[in-house]
């Protein structure tokens, strides 16, 4: 859709064109269910947080003021709202009664599981195609929230680094320093899945050149 | 850790954004330390396997879950006790919006019903051979739009859903909608299939007056083309009626004087201070040569506005309101007799702001069938140009100047031993000071000295009326429509409903943006103009703290005070009609007569010459 198209749309929608605005929610309801999806990495979450994503768009489509694209705006919303979900979850884990308390590696052992446990088995298609989405859905999840939503905007949305920067709203450069230490971190999450004879060494040099957080 | 020159590197080269210095960099770096080339080339396969992960199909049921809460959030909304109301709104967070819309497009379903069944039933054609000019409309009605199409399943969908827990509920009144076949070739209804004998009954009347006809016209025309409303009926331009405004730039030196006079920016024919619309009806027609103060047989008065003089610096126009017709049937009719319209004259120069209906007493608003009234009576009447109007009113302004000289009692209106004196002036706010010196102190006493600045025009009102039948549910749509044409001067009131139709309506609100405004100071006891600034403002808050803070002060140095004696106003920020139809009568159209009344200002002052005493 062409800005102009798009901008129309909007301004039909404000307006109160409600066939636009379905027309909006359906063009943009499978990229919305994947960001999501990649974010919350559970498909009865992404269902229900795509909806809230969207009941949102439509509550508050007449405040979007047109600075960004309207699909910035609308990844915007469903991107806080899984990062918002993920820390509810992260502490409602936080605080079970159920998970004893361990070591920091009984916990991302216990962290792989529980993701492993919430993950839908995947339609059947190839065996190794499965295998590469499975780790790559495993290490992104072992990311922290920052780190994953770079990663998922920029790597499978390909979003380009202004529109990262408008949904996150974080300037340009963090952005690409998140992303840098979001491909080492992601990195690091696949030695941890697939152990190799020269992991050592590559730990280290991920290590060495640090993983810190903003 | 990596400086930052790195990372822009490592980052730069996974994108491949590079250029071929920078990469020979980065190359010559990895060369250096196997570890970093591999660490990138991993890298790079992360990012290119991420890239391949495939899309997942998003399932078909968001966007019905989504319909659904709607559906049961307007459905709890109608029928809900309070408290399961409120329950219900804590866990379903809809939109009223969306609730309205997914009436409406169930509506559009059984609008879409009701055109299938007359078109295959060849109404149309039978109208075909009465109105050849309706059917040209049908020709130029739009098809049935592909969006409309394409959510054709989807709608279904959500109606059969809705028709279910309809059903659960016991809730009676809900209609599904039925499944129809929409094709694209399907007409819209013709605009003659309106029962004209219910327009009557089913009236509904929206006034509003604007300067400019076309472009609101327009906007109506195309937002009944779009969404398939029939029209029907257009009448041409009629001349209702003229508008006399003395507008007056008025000061008063008179301290008692002075809360009415300095708020209002135009003041017309004041007799002791005391506003009284008989008595101003009745003086004016004595100016224009009627000396019983009935209604002469080719005039009578239709109304008369006042401005708000105790407004909250709002400011309004003023003046009387004039309406001059040559309907020979209403020769005998009293105008005295006729509901008084209380209103605003909108537009006068730029100058005027609206007086709220809510300014008025609740007995002297406009009925509804005054406008009307007007307008049917001149319909038949030959038009006559604005010019020639103009003119006529000047010959009779002229002949009541001629006249006012010899009558004494209009003359103790203006001058009289223990009566303000009034001054007519071109320059009033600075020729006051020097009338004041001129005249010395002895005028400046209780009874204080006003002065005139005469700004004598003729303003003249053109009507429009488009009779459309609509849903009641498109309204606000059609409302906001009109609003786009963004008007400089437009006022938009709803004068009628009938209850039967419309279970509630509330009021149509709107607020004006001032864009600026003018404050002056003034000393009360000298009777001089201090200050007198314009001011520009993003919002009426912002004007009422400066003029606080300025009133304030001015108090504090000089004993002054700070008056808002004009507000230009802006954009019309917002407007909202909030409109109720009975439960079962969603499905019910409405008649609207929309009624455009336009103004013309006469070019030059009915009075050039202003005269002192």
């Amino acid at each position: 859709m062409s800005n102009i198209e798009e901008k129309k749309l909007v301004r039909s929608i404000q307006q109160g064109d409600q066939i636009a605005l379905a027309q909006l929610l359906e063009s943009y309801q499978q990229r919305l269910y994947n960001i999501i999806l990649r974010m919350v990495s559970n498909k009865d979450d992404a269902l229900e947080l795509a909806q809230d994503t969207m009941v949102k768009i439509v509550e508050h489509i007449s405040d979007f003021n047109g600075q960004s694209k309207i699909s910035t705006w609308m990844i915007r919303i469903a991107m806080n709202l899984s990062i918002s979900h993920l820390r509810k979850r992260k502490l409602r884990n936080a605080v079970s009664l159920d998970q004893p308390f361990s070591t920091q590696n009984d916990q991302a052992t216990a962290l792989k599981q529980q993701i492993e446990d919430k993950m839908e088995p995947q339609p059947i298609q190839s065996v190794q195609n499965n295998e590469m989405v499975n780790k790559l859905q495993n290490a992104i999840n072992l990311l922290e929230q920052d780190f994953k939503a770079v990663i998922v905007l920029r790597d499978i949305d390909q979003m380009d680094y202004a529109e990262i920067a408008t949904v996150l709203n974080v300037p340009v450069g963090t952005v690409k320093s998140r992303l840098f230490r979001a491909r080492l971190a992601l990195r690091q999450a696949m030695l941890k899945k697939q152990p190799t004879d020269n992991q050592e060494s590559d730990q280290a040099f991920v290590y060495k050149n640090g993983v810190n957080h903003d | 850790m990596i400086d930052k020159e790195t990372q822009d590197l490592f980052l730069g080269y996974l994108e491949g954004e590079l250029d071929t210095t920078q990469t020979e960099k980065f190359e010559a770096l990895m060369a250096q330390d196997p570890r970093l080339e591999k660490l990138v080339l991993q890298v790079i396969q992360d990012r290119s396997q991420l890239r391949a992960i495939p899309q997942e199909q998003a399932p078909p049921s968001i966007m019905d879950t989504v319909s659904n809460n709607l559906e049961r959030a307007m459905l709890l909304d109608h029928n809900a006790t309070s408290q399961d109301r409120t329950a219900s709104r804590r866990k379903i967070h809809i939109s009223k919006t969306l609730s309205y819309a997914a009436v409406a497009a169930m509506l559009f379903l059984v609008v879409g019903v009701a055109i299938n069944q007359s078109w295959n039933s060849n109404y149309l054609e039978q109208s075909q051979n009465t109105e050849s000019e309706a059917l040209a409309k049908i020709q130029k009605a739009p098809a049935i739009s592909p969006e409309l199409l394409a959510s054709k399943k989807r709608l279904e969908r959500f109606s059969k859903q809705m028709a279910d827990i309809s059903d659960e509920l016991a809730i009676s009144s809900v209609t599904p909608a039925p499944h129809i076949e929409l094709k694209p070739d399907t007409k819209i209804e013709d605009a003659k299939t309106l029962p004209n004998e219910n327009l009557a009954a089913n009236n509904f009347t929206l006034s509003i007056l604007a300067k400019d006809t076309t472009s609101i016209e327009k906007a109506i025309q195309s937002y009944c083309l779009d969404y398939g409303i029939a029209i029907a009926n257009v009448e041409p331009n009629q001349p209702t009626g003229i508008d006399i405004t003395l507008n007056t730039n008025l000061a008063y030196l008179n301290k008692s004087n002075l809360d009415n006079s300095i708020k209002s920016d135009h003041l017309f024919i004041e007799k002791e201070n005391n506003f009284d619309s008989e008595s101003i009806a009745k003086d004016t027609l004595k100016m224009l040569g009627n000396q019983d103060g009935k209604a002469h047989d080719t005039r009578s008065i239709v109304g008369v506005s006042r401005n708000s003089g105790d407004a909250k610096g709002g400011g309004g126009a003023g003046g009387a309101r004039l309406a001059q017709t040559r309907d020979e049937h209403n020769k005998k009719s009293s105008a005295l007799n006729d509901p008084i319209v209380i209103g605003t004259t909108a537009g006068l120069g730029g100058n005027s702001a609206n007086l709220g209906l809510d300014d008025i007493p609740q007995k002297e608003k406009p009925k509804a069938s005054t406008a009307s009234a007007i307008a049917s009576r001149s319909k038949n009447e030959k038009h006559d140009s604005i010019n020639d109007i103009i003119e006529k009113q000047r010959e009779l302004l002229d002949d009541a100047k001629d006249k006012l000289a010899s009558d004494e009692e209009s003359a103790q209106l203006t001058a009289g031993a223990n009566k303000p004196l009034t001054i007519k002036s071109k320059n009033s706010p600075s020729h006051i000071t020097n009338r004041k010196n001129q005249l010395g102190s002895e005028y400046l006493s209780n009874e204080g000295v006003s002065i005139l600045n005469n700004d004598h025009k003729a303003q003249v009102f053109l009507t429009k009326n488009i009779i459309i039948k609509i849903m009641p549910w498109q309204l606000p749509d059609l409302i906001a429509n009109i609003n786009k044409t963004k008007q400089q001067s437009y006022n938009l009131t709803h004068q009628t409903i009938d209850e039967q139709q419309i279970a509630r309506i509330n009021q149509i609100k709107y607020s004006y943006n001032p864009k600026s405004a003018e404050i002056l100071s003034f000393d009360s006891e000298l009777g001089i103009e201090l200050h007198r600034m314009r001011l520009n403002f993003s919002d009426s808050s912002s004007l009422n703290r400066t003029w606080r803070h300025l009133s304030a002060k001015f108090a504090e140095q000089s004993e002054s005070q700070a008056f808002i004696i004009r507000q230009d106003w802006g954009h019309i920020l917002k407007t909202q009609l909030d409109i109720k139809p009975l439960q079962n009568q969603w499905d019910k159209p409405i008649y609207i007569n929309i009624q455009i009344q336009q103004s013309s200002m006469s070019p030059t002052p009915l009075k050039n010459e202003p005269t002192s005493k």
